[in-house]
């Protein structure tokens, strides 16, 4: 009986993409995504190194969380194509995507170790318990984010800082080599936000390839090796002081950038949307 | 006391209800907890009612005899979910509405059916409001064994569907196939439904899907114990409401669902003076 289930498993079960040698972790080419009337994305093209740490700024609307779809192989582009190490998305299992925490029904009746042992199902195979090994996974995972403590509570009784810890944990479960962050850091008291600084560069220095898209311009300058301006098309990409520059925000922004000269030659910049539109 | 207890045990018709409540209890209220968490409870009140067209004709086919009648409710209620989906998905209406069309054009055709047979009355009592204590042995054997696989089937693929429920892009990105499993569960509480029908019969099914996992999800912190709470309440109220129906003459279908319906005001009682 056993042996026929392990069959029908690896059967039903995916064959994953190996990692092409040499490709970069992440490309993507001419990439165009549309939606019924609107288009989303539009020749969108780069490439991340693995290890570098990235984060994504636009406008409301600009695309961010449809680019992590594509990317992740949630959605599928229109046109272009994405590489993960060299092949599609839709065979590799080291995405980790991180939703916006909104998408989540926090009342679901789950544990902390719970919701992180989900990232490991893939791992652990059709019709098998978690084993030993994926506990263990778990466990280094919370322990990574700061969670260890609150392994046996419940889901709905966590703060907006420790939900989004949660979230990395479990893409940290999953053995995630490319994380993928959708807007972490809203909502989140100043305290909270430096704790998820401080996990993201920990988790960088170790290799894992960080992409984190935000509203704040001053915290992505700050705190990312590198910059990305999205507003459906790409309109900068690299170091940050050469991506946040006043042509580039006034492409992104438009008629929301209300641009002041002060005396001493500091341009004040502020984006009128709400946080959170989206 | 435990005279007035036992005094029922000793009719086989009694004895054979009461296995077949506490076993659809089981089915229900682990199927039930993923209705509830999903917010399903509309599309399987929905599932309950389109098997009607399925027995209906079943029964005409059958003259009258039971166990085809299974089998039919099954077709009926797979070809439902089937549509439902087809038609969400190929007309871009709201799943629920889909549901809502699908749901009443079968129970009409139900009714349709059913009003062209003589004794009309008679036989539609007992497919909307469910009839126990006509369960036979053969109908016990049904049960059981389907009963077993629905669970079974739910345990064995536990963590997939907790995923599928829970975070469906987390899902995507694991590459799980998603839609399959969806149509899985979906499948799993249909069948329930058709185990089910003799006990509660359609007009009360999405009770036994929906009252005992809710109850237990106001008193319990996690999905697997929710599932055994849930299970533990529907035998109970199976047990006890059949009781209450023997005793007190009502209708067994209407007798369970009351109780299921105490048990969960008890607990919302228990939970909001517990809350303060």
């Amino acid at each position: 009986m056993s042996t026929f289930l392990q069959k029908l498993s690896r059967t039903v079960g995916h064959h994953f993409s190996p990692h092409v040698h040499g490709a970069p972790i992440l490309r993507l080419r001419d990439v165009r995504v549309e939606y019924e009337q609107t288009v989303a994305l539009d020749n969108v093209s780069f490439e991340i190194q693995r290890g570098d740490r990235v984060a994504v700024v636009g406008p409301n609307g600009a695309g961010k969380s449809t680019l992590f779809k594509v990317i992740a192989g949630v959605e599928r582009a229109s046109a272009g194509t994405v590489e993960i190490f060299g092949n599609e998305p839709e065979g590799h299992i080291c995405i980790g995507y991180v939703p916006q925490r909104s998408q989540i029904d926090w009342n679901f009746p789950v544990n902390v170790a719970d919701m992180v042992m989900m990232g490991r199902v893939s791992k652990i195979g059709l019709f098998r318990q978690p084993r030993r090994e994926d506990r263990e996974h778990v466990r280094r995972a919370l322990e990574q984010v700061g969670l260890t403590d609150l392994a046996k509570r419940r889901i709905n009784r966590l703060s907006g800082g420790q939900q989004q810890r949660i979230f990395i944990a479990r893409a940290l479960a999953q053995e995630a080599e490319l994380l993928l962050l959708d807007e972490p850091f809203m909502g989140l008291d100043a305290a909270a936000q430096q704790s998820i600084f401080e996990i993201l560069e920990r988790l960088g220095t170790r290799g894992v390839t960080i992409l984190v898209s935000l509203h704040d311009l001053n915290m992505a300058s700050k705190h990312f090796g590198k910059v990305m301006l999205l507003r459906s098309r790409l309109l900068g990409y690299g170091a940050a002081a050469g991506v946040i520059t006043a042509e580039h925000l006034v492409a992104a922004y438009g008629a929301h950038l209300h641009m002041v000269k002060t005396a001493d030659g500091a341009l004040m910049v502020s984006d009128t949307h709400c946080e959170g539109c989206e | 006391m435990f005279d007035l207890l036992l005094e029922p045990l000793r009719y086989p018709f009694m004895l054979r209800g009461l296995c077949a409540a506490a076993t659809v209890g089981v089915v229900c209220a682990v199927v039930g907890s993923f209705v509830v968490l999903r917010g399903l409870a509309f599309y399987g009140d929905a599932l309950a009612h389109t098997i009607l067209p399925g027995v209906a004709v079943g029964y005409l086919i059958g003259g009258g005899a039971r166990k085809p009648l299974f089998w039919w409710a099954m077709l009926a209620a797979l070809a439902s979910a089937l549509g439902i989906g087809f038609i969400a998905r190929s007309t871009r209406l709201k799943e629920d509405t889909a549901v809502g069309i699908v749901f009443a054009g079968m129970f009409a055709l139900g009714i349709a059916v059913i009003s062209s047979v003589r004794n009309y009355a008679v036989d539609l009592t007992h497919f909307l409001f469910g009839d126990i204590l006509g369960v036979a042995a053969a109908d016990l054997w049904l049960i059981g064994i389907f009963g077993a696989a629905i669970v079974l089937v739910v345990l064995a693929l536990y963590k997939e569907f907790l995923l599928v429920s829970f975070d469906p892009v987390l899902a995507a990105t694991l590459r799980l196939p998603a839609k399959l499993i969806d149509f899985l569960l979906l499948v799993l509480i249909a069948m329930a439904i058709v185990v089910s029908l003799q006990t509660v019969g359609i007009a009360l099914m999405v009770a036994m899907l929906v009252t005992p996992a809710a109850t237990a999800y106001l008193l319990t912190q996690r999905l697997p114990a929710m599932m055994a709470l849930a299970s533990l309440l529907a035998v109970l109220s199976g047990v006890i409401g059949l009781y209450v129906s023997f005793f007190a003459g009502i209708a067994s279908g209407a007798a369970i669902v009351l109780v299921t319906t105490a048990f969960f005001g008890l607990a919302w009682l228990v939970r909001t003076i517990a809350g303060r």
